[in-house]
């Protein structure tokens, strides 16, 4: 059997954070962490080397989180971003990666699961 | 046809004593003043101002730096007085072909310096002709005035002349006096004319010396664009609201919305383009600050969906029945928006805790309540954080704790400093505690949403007289002690 699989959750709002942790655990994932920050999140990623997804919040606070996008995308991490805003808001270099549009349901965000960790059912 | 037997000429302009005024002087029937280069300006001589009035012709030299404003000032003292200027011959070309778009000028004449100088002569005695014509025909007006009983025919002879005259005044009044930029230009894209608009934008004087590009005044990324539509109205088409970025002189680039139309001459031939431009800088910046606030607004709007879909699931897997999930649900739904009235609240000096905390009890027993502590003033972000914590503690206590039976207390102090805000909600006299709001919601949030929004601590404390809640955060960025 394999191992539950631990994700990271990066948003600066604790109830849309806890939202997406709840939907996380009903589809049998372990949160790892749930972080506010570029900051904090970068931490995370240095401290522990068993993530195996994570949830990328692309406006914390003002500040936008493609550094852990691009730290993500380094260490090889399947990831999504979760914006409130239109496509556009995200740079030209990580277009290319999957995006929940705000507000989510469990369907949206076990759909992209499936795009960025491959089907468990398969 | 009356013959002019002497006339009086102004001459300006001139640094060597030959050229114009020598044929001149060889020319008996011309009765000349002569300005010389440094005294020419009337300013300078302004004593001498009947020296300066009465003439019939006005030449202006080739040494005149300034051609069309010495002409516009002579002709302020000789309002009759016909003008020629006198070019060298490389200059005379361009100046011809700029005459006709200079209103107040257009009927100027023009000689060489290197005709033979009885050219030049003939020209200055045909300028004279002409001003004594106009002179003849104006007193010829008086008389047919003063005589024939045909009021109305001279009356609106006069009206017709003044009609032109008024007209001309009218066109050279808008063009100077216009907002926008307004420049001609020849074929070659040459600038002819340009009024005082265009001139304080480029920088470039009114005057025949210059021999600028009109494409040089564009951004130079935009400069295919701009022979574009340069091309366009040379074959005869008329642009309207074209936007292109521009560069004023001091090089700072600034979008405008351009408008061509080609100009044609009597037998229909285009012998020029006239350009008007307008700076669209401001506009263009508030559409995108309007841009910006859509999209932020937008995100917002989506934003608090997603924080309202949350409170319902969250709400939804703590409630034990329908009743109490619509209940709990619609509470914090409205607290929420209480929150964000401290958002978007008009003069925004940051909210003040006291308030905040009373708010959250007023609608249980606030008499049961009681509040200690400094005036604190919060930040937006630290505001609407402890709006949503101090309804979960509130609606708690009305459920289950001190507020929930009479003579319960609930004590809320709070300390600050310039490091550390630090509250303690306190509950006393309510039934003893129960594990029930353990598991809820609102203990999850308290405990975590301090730490990850405000970077603080929230504690629960579950102790059997009272529940203590203790609440500390760093007022750096997220709220503001008041002095």
């Amino acid at each position: 059997m394999t191992r539950t699989r631990r994700l990271l959750v990066v948003e600066d709002e604790m109830l849309i954070a806890m939202l997406l942790e709840n939907i996380l655990q009903e589809l049998g994932f372990e949160v790892a962490a749930t972080v506010p920050s570029v900051a904090k999140a970068l931490k995370v990623l240095v401290r522990d080397d068993a993530i195996d997804a994570a949830f990328l919040d692309v406006n914390l606070a003002g500040i936008k989180s493609f550094e852990v996008a691009e730290e993500l995308g380094r260490r090889n991490i399947p990831y999504a971003f979760v914006t409130g805003y239109g496509l556009d808001i995200i740079k030209p270099s990580l277009s290319q990666v999957p995006v929940v549009r705000k507000p989510f349901d469990e369907t949206a965000i076990q759909a992209v699961l499936i795009q960025i960790l491959g089907d468990p059912a398969v | 046809m009356e013959i002019v037997i002497s006339y009086r000429v102004l001459c300006a302009g001139f640094a060597k004593s030959e050229g114009m005024p020598e044929i001149l002087t060889s020319d008996q029937s011309a009765q000349m003043t002569i300005l010389d280069v440094e005294t020419g300006w009337p300013d300078s001589v302004s004593t001498e101002e009947s020296r300066l009035a009465g003439h019939d012709v006005i030449v202006i030299g080739p040494d005149e730096k300034r051609p069309h404003a010495l002409a516009d000032s002579l002709q302020h003292y000789n309002p009759t007085a016909q003008i020629v200027f006198f070019l060298q011959k490389e200059k005379l070309e361009r100046f011809r072909a700029m005459l006709p778009y200079i209103p107040h000028l257009s009927q100027a004449w023009t000689a060489s310096a290197s005709d033979p100088p009885e050219h030049a002569q003939a020209v200055v005695f045909a300028a004279a002709q002409a001003a004594r014509q106009q002179e003849t025909l104006a007193i010829l007006r008086d008389r047919i005035n003063a005589r024939v009983s045909l009021d109305l025919f001279a009356g609106e002879a006069q009206r017709r002349e003044r009609h032109i005259r008024l007209s001309e005044r009218f066109m050279t009044t808008v063009f100077q006096q216009a907002p926008d930029s307004i420049l001609a230009v020849d074929l070659n894209g040459q600038i002819l004319s340009l009024n005082d608009a265009a001139a304080r934008v480029f920088g470039t004087a009114n005057n025949a010396e210059s021999q600028e590009s009109i494409f040089a005044l564009f951004n130079p990324s935009a400069r295919d664009d701009a022979e574009g539509i340069f091309d366009r109205a040379k074959l005869g088409e008329t642009i309207a609201q074209h936007e292109i970025p521009m560069a004023a002189h001091d090089g700072s680039l600034f979008h405008s919305c351009v408008s061509l139309a080609p100009i044609r001459d009597e037998s229909d031939t285009i012998v020029g383009i006239a350009m008007i431009m307008r700076d669209i800088t401001e506009r263009k910046r508030f559409e995108q600050r309007r841009e910006i606030l859509v999209a932020e607004l937008n995100h917002r709007v989506k934003n608090t969906l997603a924080v309202v879909l949350s409170l319902v699931v969250q709400t939804r897997s703590t409630a034990a029945a329908p009743d109490d999930f619509y209940r709990a649900l619609v509470a914090r739904i409205q607290a929420l928006a209480r929150a964000h009235d401290l958002l978007t609240h008009h003069d925004w000096e940051g909210a003040d805790l006291e308030q905040l905390i009373r708010n959250s009890v007023a609608p249980y027993s606030e008499d049961c309540c009681s509040f200690s502590g400094p005036k604190v003033r919060l930040t937006p972000a630290a505001a609407v954080t402890l709006t949503l914590v101090f309804h979960e503690l509130a609606t708690n206590a009305a459920k289950y704790g001190a507020l929930s039976i009479p003579g319960g207390r609930v004590s809320v102090t709070w300390t600050a400093t310039a490091q550390q805000i630090e509250l303690i909600w306190c509950e006393r006299n309510g039934p003893p505690v129960g594990p029930r709001m353990r598991l809820g919601f609102g203990s999850r949030l308290i405990e975590r949403i301090i730490s990850h929004e405000l970077d603080g601590k929230g504690e629960l404390d579950f102790e059997p007289k009272g529940l203590l809640c203790r609440i500390m955060f760093s007022p750096a960025e997220k709220a503001s002690i008041a002095a």
